[in-house]
């Protein structure tokens, strides 16, 4: 499309939707409701297909949507992270039943949804996973232990990958699914981690059950498809930050959308001090005298030139792939692994700065236990999504050429050594 | 610091391979091997080559004075050529140094000489007190009231094969710095250097005619600096890129204990770090450039492409020995010539820790 018909374009999605809103938006509508409204006319996803609650718009036309909903005020579809990946994989995978059941409650905030795909057993190896999923006529029974289950315990619906073949490879015997959280077979329990928070859950599963038509593709096709789920995960998803600004504001919908999105982001309220806060290193050290420290000095302009590296890295990056380059280094990976190096360094320079101070937490602390809550944190950054070993594995395996480590896990998934205890 | 970003265009990328071919076809290993071996006499038939067929010498010197009117963008890419290749002509004291101490001199004095270094017919060489901090101009080189250069250039780059000559001096009639051409080459003495590409030379001035070109500031003095800074990341970051695509090659055919070696993930991992190192660098010499090119203050960035290339490719470099095994430190294997290069890179114009201080001090100035 030339500029001119873009412009063209956004002006006429612009009227249609600004009318649209005319009739229909206001502040005083009750949350759900507008939600159902927002689904019935197809604005709350306009990027999915038009069979299923979309437009079909391109990433550009949707861009125009979220703008224009940003300008007035607008409050969208609920769009937490889990329930983004299972959005997306039930539109790329999922049968008509599964998407007519699970997709416009989804979007309207009627159901909360978590991901069950660690296991104790399996971290950075998922597909070693040992969740079992028996056969039982037309249903599966449930048995094993999943963790790091992020809002697992207000979910209403999660999406699990499960073994369904012991002799086949590891990577061919498993099955997703969807399963239902609400029932007497399912346990969640908070896992505290060592910053304090509680922010995952540990999920038991004893003879749960799962409905045949709540398996997502065939039986053996759950790696296949838990890559589009993880693709989807490592690029980020980005929740739209703008629209939390929204939970400010004074007005019926606007308060149940607060509540909403405190609930949401309650898990997640820690995660700026996982990446180091290196925008608090020079109004930390001004505040103690100790920017006239030559030591810290040096380790603060570390943390604020790798920091500024990799965020002109991503920019550069993703302005090459807008010129239509293909010298573009699939920088996921290298990201992540700039992201711990960062997170790493920044934790340096602010136990510098603390000096004797980075020993006291909470309350007691300077900048409201911040420093604390950076030095506890940031060890997260380098296992999260992928530890750094993996992200080095993906570096120089895919972008370097580099060959594989050899393998012991191919043959019969029965026949590969596993952790002592899991079946 | 811009929000947008920012990526090369066509012409720039075609240019990119141009220089790259050139450096490939004119300037290779055995080639730069050889240059060394004599000595690293000036290879004059490349050197007007360059300037002939690429402009290089003048990318960055406006049309009316002979240059290609391009800028540090442009300078950058083929610095990182250059480190790439490692090619051992004085580009950085004559093309850089010099050149943009021209440029910053402006006026119609100095037009005569950029169009001499322009076209490669000319080389130049820079005379100042110090390699390491702008704020130490002035302190030793002076111009008396009669018009004589007197004193040391302890350390100069390109002195050997230079037959053009400025200094940085202080005036000492007004006690100003000053930009000064000399009328008579200097007597150059060649100093045993580390870096076999680009030898330094210790130059005694007693009493040597010279003319005043400008008079310049701290602030230009600084700007030269980072300049300079700016065209060194881009040839770190070429340098490093080589060394590591070197390196995983090695690491693809090289035997031991019944694997490829490029297998292990105690080495691929060192790999991997060196590579994101290197694409931080990468960012921040482009954005630096861009920011030069502008016209916009560029201390901050200068700091922080110069300290992240440098730390960078010497990681780069000390992989590149480190998984070789004992391959890596013998003479006959190439990676001690980019060992030596990075390391001259490295401490030029300011270490990275004189840098991070540069950059504090800077964000502290300007908070």
């Amino acid at each position: 499309m030339t500029e001119a018909d873009d412009s063209a374009r956004e002006r006429a999605i612009r009227a249609e939707l600004g009318a649209w809103l005319d009739a229909e938006w206001s502040v005083d509508r009750p949350l759900r409701e507008w939600r159902e409204t927002l689904v019935a006319a197809g604005w709350a996803a306009p990027a999915w297909p038009k069979a299923w609650h979309g437009r079909d718009f391109s990433h550009a036309e949707t861009m125009v949507v979220s703008r224009l909903f940003r300008e007035r005020g607008v409050v969208g579809a609920a769009s937490t992270g889990p329930r983004s990946l299972a959005a997306e994989t039930l539109l790329a995978h999922g049968s008509d039943s599964l998407k007519q059941r699970y997709l416009r409650p989804l979007l309207t905030g009627e159901h909360s949804w978590c991901q069950l795909f660690s296991e104790p057993g399996s971290g950075s190896d998922l597909a070693g996973l040992t969740t079992r999923a028996e056969r039982d006529g037309s249903r599966y029974v449930i048995n094993g232990q999943k963790v790091w289950n992020t809002s697992a315990h207000h979910a209403d619906f999660g999406i699990l990958v499960a073994r369904t073949d012991w002799d086949l490879p590891k990577h061919q015997g498993i099955s997703y699914f969807v399963i239902d959280m609400r029932q007497p077979g399912v346990e969640v329990r908070p896992l505290r981690q060592m910053n304090g928070h509680a922010s995952f859950n540990e999920v038991f599963m004893t003879d749960a059950i799962v409905h045949e038509e709540d398996r997502v593709g065939a039986e053996g096709e759950g790696w296949r498809i838990a890559q589009t789920t993880l693709s989807f995960e490592r690029s980020g998803f980005g929740r739209d930050r703008a629209a939390d600004a929204l939970a400010t504001r004074t007005g019926r919908i606007y308060a149940e959308y607060a509540e909403e999105v405190r609930i949401a982001m309650e898990p997640y309220r820690w995660y700026p001090q996982r990446a180091g806060r290196p925008d608090l290193l020079l109004s930390l050290a001004r505040a103690n005298g100790r920017i006239n420290d030559p030591v810290v000095r040096q380790e603060i302009a570390r943390a604020l030139t790798l920091a500024e590296g990799a965020r002109l890295a991503t920019s550069q990056a993703e302005a090459r792939r807008r010129s239509g380059s293909s010298d573009v280094i699939p920088g996921g990976s290298i990201g992540k692994l700039a992201a711990s190096v960062i997170a790493r360094q920044c934790s340096v320079a602010h136990t510098l700065i603390a000096g004797s101070h980075s020993l006291l937490a909470g309350d007691d602390a300077n900048a409201q236990g911040l420093v604390a809550e950076i030095l506890l944190s940031v060890p997260a950054i380098s296992i999260a999504g992928g530890t750094d070993e993996i992200q080095r594995n993906i570096i120089s395996e895919r972008v370097l050429g580099l060959p594989k480590e050899p393998r012991f896990d191919t043959g019969s998934f029965r026949d590969i050594p596993r952790n002592p205890g899991r079946a | 610091m811009s929000e947008t970003g920012f990526a090369f265009s066509a012409e720039q990328n075609q240019f990119r391979d141009m220089v790259s071919g050139f450096f490939a076809a004119r300037s290779p290993m055995g080639r730069v091997r050889e240059l060394i071996g004599l000595g690293l006499p000036l290879d004059r038939d490349t050197w007007q080559a360059l300037a002939r067929e690429l402009g290089a010498q003048g990318i960055h010197v406006p049309e009316r004075a002979g240059g290609s009117g391009f800028g540090a963008v442009e300078l950058g890419i083929v610095m990182e050529e250059m480190g790439r290749h490692l090619y051992p002509g004085p580009f950085l004291s004559s093309a850089v140094m010099t050149t943009s101490a021209l440029l910053a001199a402006g006026g119609d004095a100095a037009e005569g000489a950029l169009v001499a270094l322009s076209s490669g017919d000319r080389v130049g060489a820079l005379l100042i007190d110090t390699l390491d901090d702008p704020a130490l101009l002035g302190t030793g080189l002076s111009v008396s009231d009669t018009g004589r250069l007197e004193g040391t250039a302890p350390l100069v780059p390109g002195a050997a094969n230079a037959d053009l000559w400025l200094a940085i001096a202080r005036d000492q009639p007004s006690g100003r710095l000053g930009l000064f051409q000399l009328n008579d080459a200097p007597a150059c003495q060649p100093l045993g250097s580390l870096d076999l590409t680009r030898p330094l030379s210790r130059v005694v001035c007693a009493g040597l005619s010279c003319v005043r070109l400008a008079h310049i500031d701290t602030a230009t003095c600084e700007r030269l600096w980072d300049e300079w800074n700016v065209a060194l990341a881009h040839e770190l970051v070429g340098a490093a890129e080589a060394l590591l695509a070197g390196t995983i090659e090695y690491l693809k055919v090289r035997v031991q204990f019944g694997r490829v070696i490029g297998s292990f993930q105690a080495l691929k991992h060192r790999c991997a770090d060196v590579l994101m190192e290197v694409e931080l660098a990468k960012a921040l010499a482009r954005e630096a450039a861009r920011t030069i090119a502008a016209g916009l203050p560029a201390r901050g960035a200068a700091a922080m492409a110069k300290s992240q290339a440098a730390d960078a490719a010497m990681h780069a470099a000390r992989a590149a020995i480190q998984l070789r095994g004992g391959l890596g430190f013998t003479w006959e294997n190439d990676t001690h010539l980019w060992f030596r290069r990075i390391k001259s890179g490295e401490m030029l114009f300011g270490s990275p820790a004189q840098q991070r201080e540069w950059l504090v001090a800077h964000l502290e100035a300007t908070a």
